[in-house]
């Protein structure tokens, strides 16, 4: 079985500037599969959020113009939510960098048992839904800062695509 | 890495907070609550002017504060001036749910 969710399904992002792209995991792989990331670091445990957000940022710091506030810490942010939710929710996984024409783009994978398949998958996009007892921001935020998210999830794990738009803000 | 000072001491207890409030630092928030004397307690205020990074599970483990004082009638507070700090709050709707402070 893929993933539970079909191809290209783009969800409303409440009136944002976010497209929402679900994909499987083939589609992950023909789209992405030959890419090189520029830098990848491990998610093991919760040091890991605030160490993997510093890391990139002195990463992008040195080799991004355009990386600076109010849009790095902005992305920062969002980043983080990202990052929290392979802690919080998974047995861990890693982040890659890449660098698009616009900024860069965040891959965020991890190993465990995908968004909850008997959820729409809108839900869990929208301020306030959390299987757990936290607020339910995560997705919330990452909406706000990235022009555009991709996810890919099943049991095998979730990935999921950050793009951020440094050019327009 | 977060900073917490008891800024006063009951019964109108202030703390500042320095730093960042994320997963991987609100232990350290954790163990500051846990050291505060009860007994006196009037009210709690949260001072967010020294933080330099706050996400929505920093703000999850203010709010937890918020709601567990609620129940013993002790009213917990947010104080800040911070402009980045005050765009997430205001993203998550945090006034709404704990009064301004
Ligand atoms: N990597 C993941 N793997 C499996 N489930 C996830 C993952 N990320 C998020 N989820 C699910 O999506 C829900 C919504 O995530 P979101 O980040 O919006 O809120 P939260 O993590 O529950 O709370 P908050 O981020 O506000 O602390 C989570 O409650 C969880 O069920
Ligand atoms: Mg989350």
């Amino acid at each position: 079985m893929g993933c539970s969710c079909g191809t290209s399904k783009e969800l409303s992002a409440n009136g944002e500037q976010c497209t929402v792209i679900i994909i499987d995991h083939e589609e992950y792989e023909a789209r992405y599969g030959r890419q090189k990331p520029v830098v990848m670091f491990p998610i093991r445990g919760q040091s890991d959020v605030t160490l993997t957000r510093h890391l990139v940022d002195e990463y992008l710091k040195e080799r991004l113009s355009l990386w600076k506030d109010p849009a790095r810490a902005r992305i920062l942010l969002a980043l983080t939510e990202a990052v929290t939710n392979v802690v919080k929710h998974t047995p861990g996984g890693a982040l890659s960098v890449y660098i698009d024409a616009v900024g860069p783009r965040f891959h965020v994978i991890d190993r465990g048992k995908g968004l909850h398949p008997d959820c729409p998958m809108c839900k869990f996009f929208r301020k306030g839904f959390s299987t757990t007892a936290s607020l339910g921001a995560g997705f919330f935020v990452m909406m706000q800062y990235f022009r555009e998210i991709v996810l890919c999830t099943s049991s095998r794990g979730t990935k999921l695509v950050l793009c951020s738009d440094l050019k327009s803000g | 890495m977060l900073k917490v000072k008891i800024a006063q001491n009951p019964p109108h207890v202030i703390l500042a907070l320095e730093g960042e409030l994320d997963m991987a630092t609100g232990s350290i928030l954790e163990q500051v609550m846990e050291q505060i004397e009860s007994r006196d307690l009037v009210d709690i205020t949260f001072s967010l002017d020294g933080l330099n990074f706050i996400d929505s599970t920093g703000i999850g483990q203010l709010i937890g504060y918020y709601k567990v004082f609620a129940k013993r009638d002790i009213p917990v507070s947010i104080d800040n001036n911070n402009a980045e700090i005050e765009e997430i709050l205001a993203l998550i709707g945090v006034r709404e749910i704990m009064g301004v402070g």
